[in-house]
């Protein structure tokens, strides 16, 4: 299997830099966590990855290869899950999927099954003939993943995906990552909650406000921050304000004319 | 009134309510509010202006004797009654789904600290100021400039006698515009009181396009049917026509005006004066022997008046009584009788069927689309009934151009309809599922696209001609026309998709930059494009020699897939294309 390169990457918007010369491998076999405070480019990153944007500046590389050369080759290898998951919201869920599946070429009997297996695996039977409209965010969450492992991918990018999910799925997640992990597929998983990446990483690259300020394995970055959680690392690099101030500030605002 | 009063619950939610109507799904999704009111407004003031001004041209270029005026006013009057009626019946069913409280509306109010009659006292009103405004709105300018127009040439007119007829079409225009409004509003609450809320859910938007279908076609016709009221009198369709027992109300009220204005002193040539005198002597006995009538429908106007604003008051309170809950959804399976046949025959490669189920399920279940549609419709039934207005319908009469006419005016209608929704995203920020997805089969996708516009619009509109064919011509010869209208169905859709080089439903939306140069070019191609096929198909439904007409078709067919096939296409389809100002200037990154 291939690995996917993000060689130097920055992206701006009306002059204003998002992503600034980010660089790092994803290898097959391999959970790579991607963290960042809100605004810090995460998932900017994961649509440059995607091929969903275009880079400003750097290239992505697949195989070697330029994923603008040949993207619908490279997107036949890849699974996106977006923090946001906009579908369409006229269809049903096993209507989309089926639309899914059919875009990306799979044999009738062989969609069929693997819906029906996702929709049960994901509890979504009952609904799964709903408009998507009525779905809650998770449910829309469940369906997103659906999609997006449907044609057995080899890469993998998890753009925080446990928003909206239930604690089951949230933990059943972890072991299909690592699962997936096991069986080869290169992951890139970009989460606010550091526990989960510290479960299921194997390496972190931590960003704030764009830049790349730690690249590296969580138990080397534990040794050369001197920190005994991953929480502890990230709130040295990312967290600039103190958060119980902040806290305090935010109580005070909300007890104001009380 | 002081700011502590506007900002009352009922306040805000009035004018929450009010913006509802500008800010949904169907008019103007993340639209400007200020700027889409000053563009609707100068639309309805310069085309409500620009149409009493251009039809009353008539009273001021031309000396009327009295009698004259009250016999053709009457086809204006006629005409204003009903474009206030239609019109205002058409925006209420515009906004057919926020008439009343909207369940998602009730879900989000509810849990305020707001009581429930504050949220139904709000909605009422801010329904009742959008019909009052719509209504004078639309009825200001005309109320001002006919009567002003149509008394220019009568000195003898009394100021006072002036302002009477001024304030009496200001009145009758906006009752009419309201009975419109309230019609569709009656007609909604009480099939929300007798259907019930699950059922009233589902057959809802098949009740919305019909009824658009129907008042667009009756805005298109219009002008056809207000002409010569006075000659043809109030019998048959027209005594029963609402705009007609408005028109006679408004006689009542003020016929006399113009009917009995003194006759001047003739100022003219004898000869001159004696055939005024004989035309205003005719048009007089023909106003007179129609006077009787007035009455009559005017009582007509203020029973259905007040019966449908009645039956829509009782039913609106009766189903407000409650605010709605969400629905539970429907956990049944959508399945469609055809399932089969597409998969086996229509739609086997994947590429294909997903173009196909995508584009049936755009069109018919997003609003906007759906209601783009149904305004083709409209218009193509429209073209249709005018043509055959003038057409040999008699059983057996045999074909004529003019009655051939209507099938190609009807599925070229839905055709032109379908080609501007298909660039028109079905929810674009769902499109990146697409993207990730596609495999650059566009001309796979695109044959699924086109099989399902072939088969949800043309054959319908084929099936609906059908009977009256079959009655017209024979079976024999109405089959043959059907299926010569399904192969120049195929032609026009071919030729109609030449330039079209993105996935459907999916690409944001580039408005066309010199559509308004170039619209009524294309409607005139259209129609006479249409009138050629209609009259190749009379011919061969004469000598009963299809040869020609499928050679000529097969010809166009295939000039048109080269074409289509011999466009550049860029390497992978851009899915969210800027427009060619927003690239130059950067802003697009």
């Amino acid at each position: 299997m291939a690995e996917l390169r993000a060689n130097n990457i920055s992206k701006h918007f009306s002059g204003v830099r998002v992503v600034k010369n980010v660089t790092f491998t994803l290898r097959p076999g391999e959970v790579v966590g991607y963290l960042g405070p809100n605004g810090s480019g995460k998932t900017t990153t994961a649509r440059m990855l995607a091929g969903l944007i275009e880079p400003s500046a750097g290239t992505v590389f697949y195989d070697g290869r330029d994923i603008r050369d040949d993207l619908v080759g490279f997107r036949r290898q890849l699974g996106y899950i977006p923090e946001e998951p906009y579908l369409y919201s006229f269809l049903s869920g096993r209507e989309y999927l089926k639309l899914m599946g059919r875009l990306r070429e799979l044999p009738e009997a062989l969609l069929t099954a693997k819906i029906e297996g996702f929709l049960n695996v994901f509890g979504l039977s009952t609904a799964a003939d709903q408009a998507i409209a009525s779905y809650s965010k998770g449910m829309r969450q469940k369906i997103v993943i659906s999609a997006a492992l449907m044609h057995d991918p080899a890469v993998v990018l998890f753009d925080e995906p446990e928003t909206g999910l239930d604690v089951t799925t949230t933990l059943m997640l972890r072991n299909l990552v690592r699962l997936l992990a096991g069986r080869g597929k290169a992951i890139l998983y970009s989460s606010h909650i550091l526990e989960v990446v510290e479960r299921v990483c194997d390496k972190v690259i931590v960003l704030h406000k764009g830049d790349v300020v730690a690249d590296d394995s969580i138990a080397r970055l534990r040794t050369l921050m001197s920190s005994s959680s991953l929480e502890g690392v990230f709130s040295q690099l990312v967290i600039r304000d103190d958060p119980e101030k902040l806290a305090a500030e935010l109580a005070d605002v909300s007890a104001m004319g009380a | 009134m002081d700011a502590a009063r506007l900002r009352t619950p009922y306040v805000l939610l009035t004018r929450h309510f009010l913006r509802a109507f500008l800010e949904n799904d169907l008019i103007s999704p993340e639209a400007d509010r200020s700027q889409l009111l000053a563009v609707v407004g100068a639309l309805v003031i310069s085309l409500t202006l620009f149409i009493s001004a251009a039809m009353s041209s008539l009273y001021v270029g031309a000396v009327l004797t009295p009698g004259q005026g009250a016999i053709l006013s009457l086809d204006d009057k006629f005409f204003y009654l009903s474009l206030a009626m239609i019109v205002t019946a058409l925006v209420a069913a515009s906004q057919w789904d926020v008439l009343a409280i909207d369940p998602r509306d009730a879900a989000i109010l509810e849990p305020l600290p707001v009581p429930a009659g504050t949220i139904r006292r709000a909605k009422i009103s801010a329904v009742a100021i959008m019909g009052a405004a719509v209504a004078i709105a639309l009825n200001g300018f005309p109320s001002f400039v006919f009567p002003w127009m149509l008394v220019f040439n009568f000195p003898q007119m009394r100021f006072e006698a002036f302002l009477g007829l001024m304030v009496t079409h200001a009145v009758y225009t906006v009752l009419a515009g309201l009975f419109g409004y309230l019609a569709v509003i009656a007609l909604r609450e009480t099939m929300v009181a007798m259907l019930g809320r699950r059922w009233f859910a589902i057959a809802s938007p098949w009740a919305q396009a019909a009824l658009i279908v129907l008042l667009g076609s009756s805005l298109l016709m219009l002008p056809v049917a207000a002409d010569r009221i006075g000659e043809n009198g109030f019998d048959g369709w027209r005594r029963s026509s609402p705009p007609m027992w408005f028109l006679g109300a408004y006689e009542a009220t003020a016929g006399d005006v113009i009917a009995n204005l003194l006759r001047p002193v003739p100022l003219a040539s004898p000869e001159v004066m004696e055939k005024r005198a004989e035309a205003d002597r005719l048009n007089t006995a023909l106003y007179d022997t129609r006077r009787p009538d007035f009455p009559v429908l005017a009582r007509r106007a203020a029973a259905a008046f007040g019966m449908v604003w009645l039956v829509g008051a009782v039913a609106y309170l009766w189903n407000a009584r409650n605010l709605p809950a969400l629905p539970p959804p429907s956990c049944r399976r959508r399945s469609r009788p055809g399932d089969w046949v597409t998969g086996t025959i229509l739609a086997r490669d994947p590429a294909v069927r997903a173009g196909f189920d995508f584009t049936l399920a755009a069109m018919w279940r997003s609003n906007t689309h759906r209601l783009t549609l149904v305004c083709a419709a409209a218009a193509g039934f429209a073209m249709a009934v005018l043509a055959l207005s003038g057409a040999d319908t008699q059983q057996g009469s045999g074909p004529s151009a003019r009655l051939l006419f209507m099938q190609p005016l009807l599925y070229g209608a839905l055709l032109v309809g379908f080609r501007h929704i298909i660039r028109v995203p079905a929810e674009l920020r769902a499109s990146w599922g697409f993207q990730l997805a596609w495999r650059e089969r566009d001309r796979a996708f695109m044959a699924g696209v086109r099989r399902a516009a072939i088969t949800a619009l043309a054959l319908p509109a084929l099936l609906v001609l059908l009977p009256l064919f079959v009655f017209v011509l024979g079976p024999g010869r109405a089959v043959i026309h059907a299926l010569l209208g399904l192969a120049g169905a195929i032609v026009l859709l071919e030729a109609l998709l030449v330039t079209y080089d993105k996935v459907p439903f999916t690409c944001s939306y580039l408005p066309s930059e010199n559509m308004k140069a170039l619209g009524p070019i294309y409607t005139i191609a259209f129609v006479i494009g249409a009138a050629n096929f209609a009259r190749m198909q009379n011919e061969v439904l004469q000598s009963g020699n299809p040869a020609r007409l499928l050679i000529t078709l097969a010809v166009v067919f295939a000039i048109c897939r080269l074409m289509s096939l011999k466009r550049m296409r860029s390497p992978y389809v851009e899915f969210d294309e800027a427009p060619v100002t927003y690239r130059g200037l950067g802003l697009h990154s």
